[in-house]
């Protein structure tokens, strides 16, 4: 079945200021998802993969800036030009999020109930007429004993069951698209695998297509179709999670790649990326990862990669793509 | 940071000229002030409540006395007792509170309850009961009672500070070398919390100015000297200068001097917070 | 539990206050006991008679053991008996505080509540649009006004409204040409007579609120649950209640109960500036006059009130946030 687009993204660009300098936080994003898969988007702290979420709902708020490009949605058309009122509708009602830090995304003087109640009366159009049936339902769906978690305060609720209620909350119009901000990310080692169980069981109850932000590649490889990996604000490489885990070209993603700690076990091979990421207020001309790579040739400094298709679906932006991949790695 | 940054950071706004100047100005006329004035100051039946002038600039009060001269006269006695005042208070409240955030346990329960208690009672009765009980002639006394009510609650700030230095590794560091008790905390702790004692400082000080201009005003303390206190008092009281429009000068003048101290204080506490605290210098 | 604990260390300070005046007042210097004993027997009263002269004006024995007056004062106490006033001859300190109480609380409630809506009002809206040019005006001039002394803005609404504006009276609690009672006349006189001490309060009072409300709203506004409720679409009216408003006024209740005792405190200065009859002129009279059983007293209530008040804000406190109550 060929994939149908839900969510286009064309040349976004996103600009944060403070005082005289402008940081470009996102910078020229071509990025696709399609019905009912799951994309892992994947990269260091700082690369922008917040600010792309965020973005997607356009929750971008003073001092970041949208300064260009395009969001296109199914059937509703250009985000990024809609009214105060469709704006409205959107959120949540065709895309929503759940946030990275469960500890802080409830309002801690609202019970369960009342937050669910105040979103079904924002969306006076939605499905779903009674919240209380609603959560029941949705609460029953991440595993969690709604006469007990519905009328609890969100300090009552462990970090585990918080970010939980976050992904009903997330259900409660029955969204077409979920973004997921790092979810796994605060929870110890049992929570993280009761999360990425529970979202699996979404996803295949409802096809709800999921965008996947992490910095866990392990987490990419266990529940994302495809993967995007991003550097400095760009998207440097994107494809099926297998095409990335086993055939990655970017040399980025290549030392990503060789970061983590392979899955069978096999000592050796694990290296840290050396330096750091490029500072985004004074970007040098040429490739963001020439610092870094250690494949970089004069070229590198002078021209900007742009990306190119290297197999089915699979791109990546490297102007030496030519090269033999470094060295054979997770194999 | 040199002098000059201090400087430069001194110019960029003109406020903190302003204030300074104006803080200096209060200085300069409770230092040199009182010396250009007789003692007793002439008074004069026949110039009573008498309208600005180039020889009464600020009019004349009930005796026909210059309201210049009393306010200037007054500058020394208001800042002489609330700057000790203000010095009480930041002493007491710093030695108390790093007493009980550094040593814990059962002295810091006791002592943060007694400070507890002294937060609790109401200042302004306080200060007005033990007046009346003891006799207030000695300015000393005076700052040693307007101190009292005021140093709770810089206490309980700088335990709670030195709470939270405790525990930083540069004390521990201290403590894996074994340094005194009082090595660390004058050393390591004290140098830290130093933005925060001169700012309460200045606090202590217009709190100190309040109180002390206040309880002379209500006549709680004997008067033996003028200051804008028993001015008040005395316009408010005496002479009918509350039922005139001709006394306007002699009753707002002493007003004036302590909004524009205030004023002037208020403009070098930012000066001061914006030199301690970078993240403000952005803006 | 938490609530019994609370109000045993109220109840203990209660105690440690009275005690710590009880014996402020008899071992100062110069002590009014034996000053008030030593003027009845320069008056001609026996040495007996001027006991029990004294034992009437101050509700317990003079003479004897410190610690026997001390119970006795404490019986005395427990009983109701805060003794006879000096000044009001034959009139009981309990009494005299009755009837100054209600004028004190009146001008103190109403005033706070003023000075709380304002604030919370200015501080909220600065908050919102903070950096501009509203934020900057409620900003700067709150922290010019904040902290300027009540007997300031007192004496000058005194000044220019009532002696020479003749617009409001120059003291009393009520015009001597009504009846006290529930009718219009009355009631309107009494508010006549209390807006001017009020306003004091108020201009004095508000501008703390709203530096309060301002920072307490700019840093919940800061807080990811207000982001995750723009992203539902959480309606404006629901964000400012149930989210901004709701989380920013929490600690400002607290504050609320703990000013109240403030204000009964500053209730000296604008009552001695109006000349209206409350707890804090009583109390000032009571000192000037050396009337010591009244000035105990008055003393005794002023920080009682003080200390109910920061019980009662701990005990709403643990009532209002979720994240306390148990």
């Amino acid at each position: 079945m060929d994939p149908t687009p839900i969510l286009q993204i064309e040349r976004l660009a996103v600009e944060y200021h403070t005082g005289r300098t402008v940081v470009r936080a996102v910078d020229q994003i071509d990025l696709t998802l399609n019905r009912g898969e799951i994309l892992g988007l994947v990269g260091e702290s700082g690369c922008g993969k917040t600010t792309l979420g965020h973005a997607l709902l356009r929750m971008i708020e003073k001092p970041h800036r949208i300064v260009g490009g395009r969001i296109w949605f199914d059937n509703l058309g250009e985000v990024l030009e809609m009214n105060k009122a469709s704006l409205s509708r959107y959120r949540w009602e065709h895309i929503a999020y759940v946030f990275q830090s469960a500890q802080n995304a409830l309002n801690p003087l609202l019970t369960v109930r009342q937050q669910a109640r105040l979103v079904i009366q924002a969306h006076p159009g939605g499905k779903y007429r009674d919240p209380d049936q609603r959560m029941t339902e949705l609460l029953r769906m991440v595993n969690l004993d709604p006469r007990r978690v519905l009328t609890a305060y969100p300090h009552e609720l462990s970090g585990g069951m918080k970010q939980r209620v976050g992904v009903a909350l997330a259900l409660m119009l029955d969204p077409e698209v979920i973004v997921l901000d790092e979810p796994t990310t605060a929870l110890d080692v049992v929570s993280q695998a009761t999360i990425l169980e529970i979202l699996r069981d979404v996803h295949q109850r409802l096809n709800t297509t999921m965008m996947f932000i992490t910095h866990d590649m392990a987490v990419v490889a266990e529940l994302a179709d495809r993967v995007a990996v991003m550097y400095a604000g760009r998207i440097v490489e994107l494809g099926s999670v297998d095409a990335v885990f086993y055939t990655a070209r970017h040399p980025y993603t290549q030392a990503l790649m060789a970061a983590v700690p392979s899955l069978d076990g096999r000592p050796g091979g694990l290296r840290a990326i050396q330096g750091h990421p490029p500072d985004l207020r004074q970007l040098p001309p040429g490739c963001r990862f020439q610092d870094r790579c250690p494949l970089a040739v004069e070229a590198c400094r002078v021209r900007e990669p742009l990306p190119v298709p290297v197999g089915d679906g699979h791109e990546a932006a490297c102007l030496r793509l030519d090269e033999p991949p470094l060295k054979e790695v997770n194999q | 940071m040199t002098f000059a940054d201090l400087w430069k950071l001194f110019v960029r706004h003109p406020q903190n000229v302003i204030g300074v100047t104006m803080l200096a100005g209060y200085l300069f006329m409770a230092v040199v002030g009182p010396s250009l004035y007789p003692a007793i100051l002439p008074t004069n039946a026949n110039a009573i409540y008498l309208p600005p002038s180039w020889v009464h600039p600020l009019g004349t009060d009930y005796a026909g006395r210059d309201v210049l001269a009393l306010i200037v006269i007054g500058t020394r006695a208001v800042l002489e007792v609330a700057s000790t005042a203000a010095v009480i208070t930041v002493v007491v409240g710093v030695v108390i509170g790093l007493w009980s955030g550094f040593l814990g346990g059962r002295v810091d329960m006791i002592l943060m309850r007694i400070t507890d208690m002294f937060l609790t009672v109401p200042g302004l009765p306080l200060l007005i009961l033990i007046a009346s009980i003891v006799s207030m002639t000695n300015p000393l006394l005076i700052a040693v009672l307007l101190s009292i009510t005021a140093w709770g609650g810089l206490a309980r700030a700088v335990r709670s500070q030195v709470l939270s230095y405790r525990e930083r590794e540069y004390v521990e560091a201290a403590r894996s070398l074994r340094l005194g008790t009082r090595h660390i905390l004058f050393q390591e702790i004290t140098p830290n919390l130093m933005p925060y004692i001169v700012m309460h400082l200045l606090l202590a000080v217009t709190g100190a100015i309040y109180a002390e201009v206040g309880l002379f005003y209500l006549g709680v303390f004997p008067y033996k000297s003028n200051n804008w206190g028993v001015m008040l008092n005395l316009a408010y009281n005496q002479g009918g200068a509350i039922y005139s429009s001709q006394s306007m000068f002699y009753l707002i003048a002493p007003m004036a001097a302590i909004l524009l101290l205030q004023l002037a204080i208020v403009l070098v506490l930012r000066f001061v917070e914006e030199v301690f605290n970078p993240r403000l210098r952005v803006s | 539990m938490k609530i019994v604990k609370r109000a045993g260390s109220a109840l203990v300070m209660v105690f440690a206050v009275t005690t710590a005046t009880f014996f402020l007042v008899r071992l100062m210097p110069g002590s009014p006991y034996a000053t008030e004993l030593y003027q009845l027997q320069q008056q001609g009263y026996s040495v007996v008679q001027a006991e029990n002269q004294v034992r009437v004006l101050f509700g317990f024995a003079v003479q004897g053991p410190l610690w026997l007056q001390y119970l006795h004062y404490l019986g005395g106490l427990v009983h109701g008996n805060l003794g006879t006033s000096i000044m009001y001859p034959g009139e009981s300190v309990l009494g005299l505080i009755g009837k100054a109480v209600p004028w004190t609380v009146l001008i103190v409630c109403v005033s706070l509540l003023i000075c709380f809506a304002i604030g919370v009002g200015l501080g909220t809206l600065a908050a919102y649009l903070r950096g501009g040019w509203f934020d900057q005006i409620v900003t700067i001039g709150s922290s010019l006004l904040n902290g300027i002394p009540q007997y300031l803005t007192a004496i000058l609404l005194f000044y220019f409204l009532a002696t020479l504006g003749h617009l409001f009276p120059i003291g009393g609690a009520y015009s001597p040409a009504v009846h006290p009672g529930f009718n219009l006349g009355f009631v309107g006189s009494v508010f006549y007579h209390a807006m001017l001490p009020i306003l004091s309060f108020v201009f004095s009072g508000f501008a703390g609120w709203a530096l309060l409300m301002k920072s307490s709203t700019v840093s919940v506004l800061g807080e990811d649950f207000i982001f995750t409720a723009k992203a539902m679409a959480i309606r404006e009216r629901d964000v400012v209640i149930s989210y901004v408003s709701k989380n920013a006024m929490l600690p400002l209740f607290t504050s609320l109960l703990l000013s109240l005792g403030f204000m009964f405190g500053g209730s000296v200065y604008v009552e001695q500036v109006f000349n209206y009859p409350g707890l804090g002129q009583l109390f000032l009279n009571s000192t000037n006059s050396r009337d010591f059983p009244l000035m105990q007293g008055c003393f005794l209530l002023l920080t009682t009130a003080v200390i109910t008040a920061n019980f009662v804000a701990d005990v709403l406190y643990t009532r209002l946030d979720p994240r306390i109550r148990q």
